[in-house]
C-alpha cells in the first residue's frame, strides 16, 4: 500500500469565509477578491507571498483564469479543479499535496460557486453530452432512495428511518444557529421537519442543503522540518481582524485605518508560523442531511 | 390475379394498447358538448408511435429465437421524424440483424394493410408494423373516437416454421376521394362532411369483397369472423350489415377507440387470440378505396398466446383525467417546472452505445460472471479488462431494490417515479419506472419489467431509452 499521509508536514496559516447565502448583489468575482482579501489579513500575507493556487468550483467557471482574472494573478499557476460536492476537499487537498512536496512553500485554496445567476431552482449539471441513457433524477432524489433500502434491509419502518433523518436536519439547523455564516440560521424541531412536503422520496426542502452563493479558502504554509509551530495565541493580533468584517483592507493603509491591520510579507525564515484554529472548514463534503452544518 | 397461397401468413402477431384511458364523459363535462359514452385509450407522454410499435412487437414476441427478418415495415401517420426513416429504431430495439431492411411506409390511413398485403404477396419473413395515435381538436368526434395503440404481424412461409395464419385471398379497390385529409403541419384531420363518400366505400366495400371471394373461392356465409375497419364511420356501419357475414368482430370502440392506421392489426390481434382452428377470418378496410384479406387459423392457433393479450391490456386500463390529456397532447401548454430543459442527445455517444440505449444490452464479465449495466470494459469485479459478453436485457424481469419518488426534476409529466432495480440474474440499474397508476403504492420488492419508451425531446431529437412498468 503506498499511501503514507503528510502529518505534519503542512499548517494552515490562514483562512476567510464570507456568509453562505443567495447574496444577489455579489457576483462570483465579488466573492472571490472579498474571501482572497480575508485570508491574505488571517494569514499575514500578501497576494505576491503565494507561489501557487488552486480553484474549486464545481459549475461555476472553467479554468483557473476565473480566478487569476478578478486577483489579478500574474505569473503563478492556478488551478481549476472539480469533485461534485467534494470540490473544495479537492482543492485543500491537491494545495496540501502541493506544500508537502516541497514544490511551493506557500499556497492558497479558494472554492467559490455562484448558483443563483442561474435562475433555476436547484442543482444543474453542464450539459455534457451523452447518449441520453444517463439517469436524470436529482440529487436529492438520488439520496433519499437510501431511505427505503436502509428500512428494507434493516427491518425498520420507513417513519423511524425519516424521523431519524429529519433528526439530523434539525441537529444541523440547531448548529447553523451557532455558526454566523450559515445560509440558515433557525432552529427546526424534527417533528416540523417531518411535517413539511416532501420534495424528493422522503426528505422535504430542509432536510437538504440549501442551493447558495459562498466560497472560502485558506492559506497554507509550509512548517520547515524541526521547527515548532508558534503558540496559538500569535494569532491574537491577525484572527479577530478577519473576522471583523469581509470589506478588503484600503490600500495604502494611513495611521487612521486601523480596523483593517496591513498585511505582512511573509518571510521564509521565520522561524514562527501562524497556525489558524478553523479546522471546521476541512469538512467540505456536503450531503443534503449534513446541510448547514458547517461546525 | 390472387398471389394467396396455405404456405404464407401469419407466424406471430401482438398489439401494445397504453394503458391510460380518458373517460369521453369528461369531455362533455368540461365543454359541455363533445365526449360520449366510454373511454379512449391514451398514449402515455413517454410513448410515441416508434415505442408503440416496438412494444406491439414485444407482445407478440415478433421476433423470438432467432430473427431471420427479411424486412421491416413500419407504418403509422404520426411518425417521430421525416426525412429520418422511423422503422430503424424498432429494427435497432428487436436486436434485428444488420442486412435486413427497416422501412417506413407513408403516412396516410391505408398504408398498415396495404403494407401487410405487399407483406402477405412477397417472400421470406416481413415484420409488417402499424402504430398510431388519433385524436383531433377539442369537443371533435376524432378526439372522443380516436384512440391511440399498435399492432406487429409477423409474415412468413410455412416452410420456415409454424403458423398461425395462412393465406387465403386479397382483393383490393383504389379510389381517389377527398372524405379526409390532413396536411403536414396540421395538429388535426379534417374531414367533408359525413354523409359524403358513404355510399361510395359501401360498394367499395361490397364489391371488393365480392372480388376476395371469388378468388377464394368462397361465399360470405364461409366467412366466419369479419374484421371490418377505417375511419368512416357511417360507411362502415352499412358496410358491415351488406357484407352479410354474422360475426362481425369488436373494434374495441368503446374502450380503445379508433388507432387508425393500426386498427385492423388490434383487431386482428385480438380476434386470433380467442381463434380456434379452421377459421376464415375476412379483413376489410376501408381508406382511400378498399383492401381485403382472407386468411384461415392453423390448428397451431390453438395452442399458441401472446406474450400480452389484448384483452389483458384492455383490461389494465387506469384512468387520465381531461386536463392532463389535454396537456400531454399539447393542446394547452402548461407552465414548465423551473428547471432546464434536457440536453439533446449526441449523435455520437448514442451511435456507439446503440446496443445499449436501444436493446438494452449489458456486458458479463467471463471471469466472474458480474452483469454490468450500463455495458463496461472494465469489470467492477475481479478487475478484468476486455473480457466481457454482451447480454440483452430488454426481455428480463427485475425487482425493485429502492424508489423514490422525485418532485423536483424536469419532468414532462411529475411527478418522476425512480427506482434502483436489481434484474433477475444480476445486474442493477437506476431506471425510471412508467405507466405508475399511484406512484405512492410502489415499494420495494415489487416485480418490473423493461419497456422501451421516449425519455424526452430536445432539439428535435428524440431520446429513446428504456424504462420500467410494474408487472
Amino acid at each position: 500500500m503506498g499511501s503514507h499521509g503528510i502529518t505534519d508536514q503542512v499548517a494552515i496559516i490562514g483562512a476567510g469565509c464570507i456568509p453562505f447565502g443567495e447574496r444577489w448583489d455579489d457576483s462570483l468575482d465579488d466573492m472571490i477578491v472579498d474571501a482572497a482579501q480575508q485570508t491574505y489579513v488571517s494569514a499575514g500575507v500578501a497576494q505576491d507571498d503565494v507561489d501557487a493556487f488552486w480553484f474549486g468550483t464545481a459549475q461555476s467557471g472553467m479554468s483557473g483564469i476565473t480566478m487569476a482574472g478578478p486577483l489579478k494573478i500574474h505569473g503563478k499557476p492556478v488551478s481549476r479543479v472539480e469533485n461534485s460536492c467534494a470540490t473544495g476537499s479537492e482543492a485543500m487537498r491537491q494545495a496540501a499535496y502541493a506544500v508537502a512536496s516541497g514544490a511551493y512553500d506557500v499556497v492558497m485554496a479558494l472554492g467559490a460557486e455562484k448558483v443563483k445567476d442561474s435562475g433555476y431552482a436547484g442543482l444543474n449539471a453542464h450539459p455534457i453530452p451523452t447518449d441520453g441513457t444517463n439517469r436524470t433524477l436529482t440529487a436529492a432524489a438520488m439520496f433519499s432512495l437510501l431511505m427505503p433500502a436502509y428500512a428494507e434491509r434493516y427491518g425498520v419502518s420507513h417513519d423511524e428511518v425519516r424521523y431519524a433523518c429529519a433528526q439530523i436536519a434539525s441537529k444541523n439547523h440547531a448548529n447553523g444557529v451557532k455558526n454566523p455564516l450559515a445560509q440558515f440560521r433557525r432552529e427546526m424541531s424534527a417533528d416540523k421537519i417531518c411535517g413539511m412536503p416532501a420534495v424528493a422520496g422522503g426528505l422535504s426542502v430542509f432536510d437538504c442543503a440549501g442551493v447558495a452563493d459562498q466560497h472560502r479558502r485558506r492559506t497554507q504554509g509550509l512548517r520547515p522540518p524541526g521547527r515548532s509551530v508558534g503558540p496559538a495565541d500569535d494569532l491574537r493580533d491577525v484572527a479577530p481582524a478577519a473576522r471583523r468584517g469581509r470589506r478588503a483592507p484600503d490600500r495604502p493603509q494611513g495611521p487612521h485605518a486601523r480596523s483593517h491591520p496591513q498585511p505582512r510579507r511573509l518571510s521564509r525564515r521565520d522561524g514562527q508560523f501562524r497556525r489558524h484554529l478553523r479546522q471546521r472548514t476541512l469538512l467540505l463534503s456536503k450531503s443534503p442531511v449534513a446541510a448547514s452544518h458547517l461546525v | 390475379m390472387a398471389a394467396s397461397s396455405p404456405n404464407r401468413g401469419i407466424r406471430s402477431i401482438g398489439a401494445h394498447i397504453p394503458t391510460r384511458r380518458l373517460d369521453r364523459a369528461e369531455i362533455t363535462a368540461t365543454f359541455g358538448k363533445g365526449g360520449g359514452r366510454g373511454t379512449r385509450a391514451v398514449a402515455s407522454f413517454d410513448e410515441d408511435t416508434t415505442t408503440m410499435g416496438v412494444e406491439a412487437c414485444r407482445a407478440g414476441e415478433v421476433c423470438a429465437g432467432d430473427p431471420q427478418l427479411m424486412a421491416l415495415w413500419f407504418a403509422t401517420t404520426d411518425p417521430a421524424y421525416l426525412d429520418k426513416t422511423n422503422a430503424t429504431a424498432i429494427h435497432a430495439a428487436l436486436g434485428v440483424r444488420r442486412p435486413c431492411p427497416a422501412l417506413d411506409f407513408g403516412g396516410g390511413l391505408r398504408s398498415g394493410i396495404g403494407a401487410l398485403n405487399a407483406a402477405l404477396r412477397a417472400t421470406g419473413d416481413i415484420l409488417v408494423v402499424a402504430s398510431d395515435r388519433r385524436s383531433g381538436l377539442p369537443t371533435s368526434a376524432d378526439e372522443s373516437t380516436g384512440g391511440d395503440g399498435a399492432g406487429a404481424i409477423r409474415i412468413g412461409d410455412a416452410d420456415d416454421g409454424p403458423l398461425l395464419a395462412t393465406f387465403v385471398a386479397d382483393a383490393s379497390a383504389t379510389e381517389e376521394i377527398l372524405d379526409r385529409w390532413r396536411t403536414p403541419g396540421d395538429d388535426r384531420s379534417r374531414a367533408w362532411e359525413e354523409r359524403f363518400a358513404e355510399s361510395t366505400y359501401v360498394d367499395l366495400a361490397t364489391d371488393t369483397f365480392g372480388r376476395a371471394l371469388d378468388r377464394a373461392d368462397l361465399e360470405a356465409s364461409d366467412i366466419d369472423v369479419l374484421v371490418a375497419t377505417g375511419m368512416h364511420g357511417r360507411a362502415l356501419g352499412r358496410a358491415t350489415k351488406k357484407l352479410g357475414v354474422e360475426t362481425v368482430a369488436d373494434n374495441l370502440d368503446s374502450t380503445v377507440g379508433n388507432t387508425g392506421v393500426a386498427q385492423p392489426f388490434v383487431t386482428l390481434a385480438s380476434v386470433l387470440e380467442a381463434a380456434t382452428p379452421g377459421q376464415t377470418i375476412a379483413m376489410v378496410h376501408l381508406a382511400d378505396g378498399c383492401d381485403v384479406v382472407i386468411l384461415r387459423t392453423t390448428d397451431h392457433v390453438a395452442g399458441w398466446s401472446p406474450r400480452r393479450s389484448v384483452a389483458d391490456q384492455v383490461e389494465a386500463g387506469s384512468p387520465l383525467t381531461y386536463g392532463q390529456f389535454l396537456a400531454w397532447r399539447g393542446q394547452v401548454e402548461v407552465e414548465p417546472p423551473n428547471r432546464p430543459g434536457p440536453n439533446r442527445v449526441s449523435a455520437s455517444a448514442a451511435l456507439r452505445r446503440g446496443d445499449w440505449k436501444f436493446r438494452f444490452t449489458g456486458s458479463r464479465d467471463r471471469a466472474t460472471g458480474m452483469l454490468h449495466l450500463p455495458p463496461a470494459r472494465v469489470s467492477e469485479k475481479g478487475g478484468g479488462v476486455d473480457d466481457m459478453e454482451p447480454v440483452v436485457m430488454a426481455d428480463v424481469p427485475g425487482t425493485i431494490a429502492a424508489v423514490t419518488i422525485d418532485r423536483l426534476a424536469y419532468f414532462p409529466s411529475p411527478p418522476a417515479v425512480f427506482a434502483i432495480v436489481d434484474f433477475d440474474g444480476g445486474g442493477r440499474a437506476p431506471l425510471e419506472l412508467t405507466d405508475v397508476a399511484d406512484p405512492g403504492r410502489v415499494a420495494v420488492g415489487d416485480r418490473v419489467e423493461p419497456t422501451f419508451r421516449r425519455l424526452s425531446t430536445a432539439d428535435g431529437i428524440h431520446n429513446y431509452f428504456w424504462k420500467v412498468r410494474l408487472v
